[in-house]
């Protein structure tokens, strides 16, 4: 058995040991999160300005940030994805002017792409 | 002709592969919903075995995955394998592995940071390639946890196989002989560069750091150690491992003396 056990508490050892270091912000798991992404899914009035700015979590990486981004783009309404900011999770749109979409189509698509969007900001 | 143009179909389609994966270690990443990823890996091992002598083996494992409601994924293997042997080499597809992947719990607690758990749930199906396979299938069930904090991750892994069948004609990997085969997997992913992400970050270098243990019910038991690197652009990735015995207590089939991993994943 510890061929199953020592190999796993070894690297977890190692890996929480390492995590004070984090570029990142707190790393305090809540439900905060959740419940902004279900209150901008239940938003279905489309978006009013031209562009729009997401707070995106979970972008682990640039695969991610491309992930994302493609997602997003095929949405009707979005003209396009100018920026992925990895540093931030700020993702920054211009729509269409016929057809913007609704916050909760954003957050639809946000969360099938397997990231939270916790907030959208317009200009 | 049909599966060459299902693969074709299917490389034109892929959407982005998902990380930040480790190399061997599962992982609870899947596509979206409707989307496809595709991966492509290389993999070399070198066995010694008392009566055979030295044994090389070359794999292409192509992993095909896509995206379904519900935060489901399915998730098809086809490792094509060369097993040259001193007097004779044998090829052709070796054992399949089909799963359906569910993500059941997520936190994404900031713009990088997350921590996911999965489980999957499927079969590895024989080829019917006596040489280099089976006819047997074989369920199995298996869990991984990930956790991304900065510039740390980490994969946990567990799974099982059932092994229902006889086994292999020619036992060489685990999980070929007729016993029951539990694989435990742990991945420790540093990112090198850069150091914090930035507005023009748009590439990272990790450092990669993984422990795979086997165990099967006939007592073979053997402890890996791979240290790797990965890099990954916004549009395909390059990982490179090497596969290294820490311990080993095998009787069914030959002792593993080093192994090779090099994928190739790209986003169409």
């Amino acid at each position: 058995m510890r061929y199953v056990i020592v190999p796993a508490l070894a690297v977890a050892l190692l890996a929480f040991g390492c995590a004070s270091t984090s570029d990142s912000s707190d790393f305090t798991p809540s439900s905060a999160e959740r419940a902004q992404e279900q209150s901008l899914l239940s938003q279905t009035s489309p978006i009013a300005a031209q562009a729009a700015t997401l707070e995106v979590h979970g972008l682990s990486c640039p695969k991610c940030a491309s992930n994302v981004d493609l997602t997003l783009a095929e949405i009707k309404g979005v003209k396009s994805v100018e920026k992925v900011d990895l540093s931030t999770g700020e993702v920054r749109l211009a729509f269409d002017d016929a057809a913007r979409p609704s916050p909760a189509t954003l957050a639809k698509a946000v969360k099938d792409a397997g990231y939270t969007l916790v907030a959208i900001r317009t200009p | 002709m049909r599966p060459i143009l299902a693969l074709v179909a299917s490389i034109l389609l892929a959407h982005a592969a998902r990380a930040q994966e480790s190399i061997a270690v599962p992982a609870p990443t899947q596509p979206g919903e409707g989307r496809f990823t595709i991966g492509e890996r290389f993999r070399y091992l070198r066995f010694d075995d008392d009566d055979r002598g030295t044994i090389d083996q070359y794999e292409a494992i192509t992993t095909l995955q896509y995206g379904l409601p519900a935060n489901l994924a399915l998730s098809f293997e086809l490792p094509v394998t060369v097993r040259d042997f001193e007097d004779r080499t044998l090829e052709g597809i070796s054992d399949m592995t089909a799963l359906l992947k569910w993500r059941v719990w997520q936190q994404d607690t900031s713009a990088v940071d997350t921590m996911r758990l999965g489980l999957a749930a499927g079969a590895r199906i024989g080829s019917g390639n006596d040489a280099v396979s089976d006819e047997d299938v074989d369920p199995y069930l298996g869990a991984a946890f990930m956790l991304i904090s900065g510039r740390h991750g980490l994969n946990l892994a567990l799974d099982y196989t059932l092994t229902t069948g006889g086994g292999h004609d020619e036992p060489i990997m685990p999980g070929d002989a007729q016993a029951d085969y539990l694989h435990a997997g742990a991945a420790y992913l540093f990112r090198i560069a850069p150091e914090a992400y930035t507005s023009e970050s748009n590439a990272s270098w990790y450092a990669v750091l993984e422990l795979s243990a086997n165990y099967e019910t006939n007592a073979d038991r053997e402890l890996f150690i791979a240290p790797g690197l990965l890099y990954e652009a916004r549009r395909w990735a390059a990982e490179l491992s090497i596969l290294i015995p820490v311990a080993s207590d095998v009787d069914e089939r030959p002792d593993t003396e080093i192994g090779v991993i090099a994928g190739l994943r790209f986003l169409f």
